[in-house]
């Protein structure tokens, strides 16, 4: 029974850290911050087992030991320094470690800055780039790596928390606060974003791509963003306003101007939709279109299931071409 | 001799008895007929458990509207001379003899009404009455229609027969034989022409009349018109006024109704609003509120967006009060329509009473002409 235990132990081990790479792992940073808390982290949990097999090793020790009296001033004694010394001083060298990380996090940005609002259950994201020009997307953060970029985050209806694991956080995003958040990448690659405040019914669902980028395809990517979607005018966008998705949704370069859901204006170039939960692909668009509140239950977007089959193919057709 | 009552013979009588009414009910020597009538004491047993359970149940019924307003008695008056008259009667139109003779038999209000209040008529009206034949409301929770039917029920007490037969039937009147309304046909059979049936309320010019007791239909967009007509004939859009109008017209009708009143010029309905709350109505309807959720109307139901979608209704020029009770049932979940209405249920649901009454007051204040 025993054996048997520790072999299928044996087998699970791996499993437990196969979670420890990956595009949302805090103990795979790809930015400053995040090596600083996987730091902090690998730290105490070194410092930790040391402790733990001292305190078993002690009790065992103690268990074993022939019972035999202790002179009161020696007890006493142990008990001031295991018990009081010790701790304040192992804690106090902890403290002095995790301050010591802290102006680094909180120093100023190279200049890009990103608003991120959280709603119910989606990411509204606007970047301000450091010439002033302003441009809104959903649902994706683009960064350059090796340069330090400022996040202003704030709530439009419950709390919800921003975190990157592989590059830092997280951040509460707290309605009618703006918090601020500096993260810096050091590593290209996709990662993933997710909310970490229990928000509401599909809170499991509000995730987010995040790629860092080298600066010059950054640079390209802000500039085709920042514009118009390249406006082709198919039977798609003609049904996109007909069936009033453009009450709530902008698609800049078009007459859709919503100003309650998330833009859509290059869609087709997100890696992922419906807030980093599927795919990006015409077929998921048109899914999520017609089955919105089964794939995310209790999302402000009513399904739109009521439409035609060939109309919302071809409304997501169009809407994936958007680049 | 006296006969000792042991448990045993007690239980015994008692089989002995259930089967003797069971083979009394098996044998069918009962006489269920309705010619003979209920014994006195039955009429009276049965008659009066009914009043003391309106009574009752009538405790809980909210407090009624204003009952007088002209506008819930014509609406109340429609919908009693095709659903209520075939059994009740009407002012100036008898109890049909055939209903007559059932058992109960309906009290003829052609002669008078019982002394009920409000609340004990709203009762009956919304939930029917068990055992005799007085059926429920079709859909119990519009209790804004039960309420129409009730003030229209307090307003029939002392109502001369001209002035019913303008209530019920309107600029209809003069084409309608008299007593027309206490024929049974008005029940199931549709009229001659359809199109007279739905002008006793809403005109032929899709107006309506008596204040805001009907929508402005005229000039509706027809696809629109035509999806709301279906979704009332069967039940997805709740109303137990329109709902038998509009199931006993047929598809073929419906479809020739919509486009009668889509080609109707729409006439501006005359009312005055304060500016304060256009100026607010407005900015809802122009802007929305995103941070609410609550996208711009227009962008749905404006002239542009019109042109785009003939499936959505047009609001401008309509009754306000008409457009804030719709917007008070999509807030209910008490408005169904036709395949699109789960986006507007959406939206509707966050709007607050007082930017429902703001909203509705700039669409009734724009435009109305063609």
């Amino acid at each position: 029974m025993h054996r048997e235990f520790c072999r299928r132990g044996a087998w699970l081990l791996p499993l437990a850290l196969a979670a420890c790479d990956g595009p949302q792992s805090a103990l795979d940073p790809a930015g400053h911050e995040a090596e600083a808390v996987s730091q902090l982290f690998w730290w105490m949990a070194g410092a930790s087992l040391v402790l733990w097999v001292l305190v078993v090793g002690l009790s065992f020790y103690a268990s074993r030991r022939r019972e035999q009296p202790w002179p009161a001033r020696r007890a006493a004694r142990l008990i001031l320094v295991c018990g009081a010394l010790l701790p304040t001083l192992l804690l106090a060298a902890l403290l002095v470690f995790g301050l010591r990380l802290m102006p680094v996090l909180r120093a100023p940005g190279d200049g890009l800055r990103v608003e991120v609002e959280g709603q119910q259950f989606w990411w509204r994201v606007r970047y301000v780039l450091p010439d002033g020009r302003r441009f809104e997307t959903a649902n994706e953060v683009r960064l350059p790596v090796g340069s330090r970029t400022e996040f202003l985050l704030t709530a439009q209806d419950v709390i919800h928390s921003f975190w990157i694991p592989s590059l830092g956080g997280k951040m509460d995003m707290i309605p009618g606060t703006t918090n601020r958040l500096v993260l810096e990448p050091t590593q290209t690659g996709r990662f993933r974003g997710a909310c970490a405040e229990f928000c509401g019914a599909s809170h499991a669902l509000m995730a987010m791509s995040v790629e860092v980028m080298e600066p010059e395809a950054f640079t390209a990517w802000v500039e085709r963003e920042a514009g118009a979607a390249a406006a082709s005018t198919d039977e798609g966008a003609a049904l996109f306003l007909a069936r009033g998705c453009g009450a709530c949704h902008t698609v800049r370069g078009t007459a859709a101007a919503g100003r309650v859901g998330p833009d859509l204006t290059h869609l087709g170039a997100r890696p992922t939709i419906a807030a980093g939960i599927l795919p990006n692909s015409p077929e998921n668009i048109d899914r999520f279109i017609r089955e919105t509140q089964a794939i995310k239950p209790a999302a402000r977007m009513p399904s739109f299931g009521m439409l035609p089959p060939a109309e919302s193919a071809a409304i997501a057709t169009w809407l994936g071409s958007l680049r | 001799m006296l006969i000792r009552i042991t448990w045993r013979r007690a239980i015994l009588t008692l089989l002995v008895l259930a089967a003797g009414a069971l083979l009394f009910a098996w044998s069918g020597i009962f006489n269920i007929a309705a010619s003979g009538g209920h014994w006195a004491i039955t009429n009276w047993v049965l008659h009066g458990v009914m009043r003391n359970s309106v009574r009752t149940h009538s405790l809980l019924v909210e407090a009624p509207p204003p009952l007088d307003d002209i506008a819930l008695k014509a609406r109340g008056a429609g919908h009693y001379a095709s659903g209520c008259a075939p059994c009740h009667g009407a002012p100036g139109e008898p109890q049909n003899p055939i209903i007559q003779r059932s058992t109960p038999h309906p009290p003829d209000f052609s002669e008078s009404l019982d002394d009920w209040t409000p609340k004990e008529l709203f009762r009956i009206v919304q939930h029917g009455v068990r055992y005799t034949g007085m059926p429920a409301w079709i859909v119990p929770e519009r209790r804004d229609e039960v309420w129409a039917m009730v003030a229209f029920l307090e307003a029939l007490r002392d109502m001369e027969p001209e002035e019913y037969r303008r209530l019920a039937y309107g600029a209809e009147a003069p084409r309608q034989p008299p007593g027309s309304s206490a024929g049974i046909g008005g029940l199931g059979t549709p009229p001659a022409e359809v199109l007279a049936d739905c002008a006793r309320c809403h005109n032929r010019d899709g107006q309506g009349r008596d204040g805001a007791a009907f929508p402005v239909i005229a000039g509706q967009n027809e696809a629109y018109l035509l999806q709301a007509l279906r979704a009332f004939a069967d039940g997805s859009r709740h109303s137990g006024i329109m709902q038998p109008p509009a199931a006993r017209a047929g598809d073929e009708a419906l479809r020739a109704l919509a486009a009668h009143y889509a080609a109707q010029p729409r006439q501006p309905v005359p009312q005055s609003f304060d500016p304060a709350l256009l100026a607010e109505g407005e900015r809802i309807a122009r802007q929305g509120m995103p941070e609410n959720q609550v996208p711009a109307c227009l962008s749905c139901h404006g002239a542009e967006a019109l042109a785009r979608n003939p499936s959505w209704p047009r609001l401008d020029g309509q009754h306000a009060p008409y457009l804030e009770g719709q917007l008070a049932l999509w807030r209910e979940g008490l408005r169904g329509g036709g395949p699109y209405h789960r986006i507007m249920q959406t939206v509707a649901s966050r709007l607050t009473p007082e930017q429902a009454h703001a909203v509705s007051a700039w669409f009734a204040s724009q435009g109305g002409g063609e």
